[in-house]
């Protein structure tokens, strides 16, 4: 398939080339809670 | 495995499997989700001792890719601030290794890289996705076929 190269190899060198994120966002920040949930509780009036 | 030693582990393996990730998914936010699920993953359930880190990580990555699970850690702007989709898929576009795998299955992409690129053996690759050595074996066998074709077709 690639005659110069093991494929391993070829993989190596065009994969690494891909850029990575800011390494900030490597890890989850667990302090960026998720939204709040807005719960709504309805009651029924009795008519 | 205590927290500070597992991220140092998480961080060390990152972008190996990070680009891995984007060259299955080409897309770099849900690479970044799956592989953060993957961390989180670990910090509640580290994998064994001796078992291969990036591997681990990749293929739970991968899972929870499939799962479409939307972490909720990062808030959406930080997500948004690295590379786009379209930059992504360009420059794999550009890449032989990125042309051939495009004309793959998810699944079979998953599968090439975790050998050809995080280089993992049969056996690993089977124990990590939870399939007979066998399926990876034709899974990849199918994957080499189809990437062959596309070689002799360009050139």
């Amino acid at each position: 398939m690639f005659p110069e190269l093991s494929i391993e190899r070829v993989f190596r060198r065009e994969l690494d080339s891909l850029p990575l994120p800011d390494e900030r966002l490597w890890v989850p920040d667990p302090r960026a809670t998720r939204p709040a949930v807005v719960v709504v509780s309805l009651r029924r009036r009795r008519t | 495995m205590a927290p500070e030693r597992w991220e140092l582990l998480y961080r060390q393996e990152f972008a190996r499997v990070y680009r891995g990730l984007l060259a299955v998914l080409r897309d770099p936010d849900r690479a970044l989700d799956a592989l953060q699920d993957a961390f989180a993953a670990g910090l509640q359930k580290p994998p064994a001792d001796g078992d291969d880190l990036a591997g681990w990580l990749f293929v739970v990555a991968v899972r929870s890719a499939r799962r479409g699970l939307r972490r909720s850690f990062v808030r959406l702007d930080q997500v948004r601030s690295h590379v786009s989709k379209d930059e992504i898929e360009a420059s794999l576009d550009r890449m032989e290794v990125g042309r051939l795998l495009a004309g793959l299955t998810e699944r079979q992409r998953a599968m090439v890289v975790a050998q050809f690129y995080l280089g993992l053996d049969h056996r690993e690759i089977a124990r990590h996705f939870g399939v007979k050595t066998g399926t990876v074996s034709a899974t990849l066998a199918q994957a080499k076929a189809r990437m062959r074709a596309e070689v002799r077709n360009v050139s």
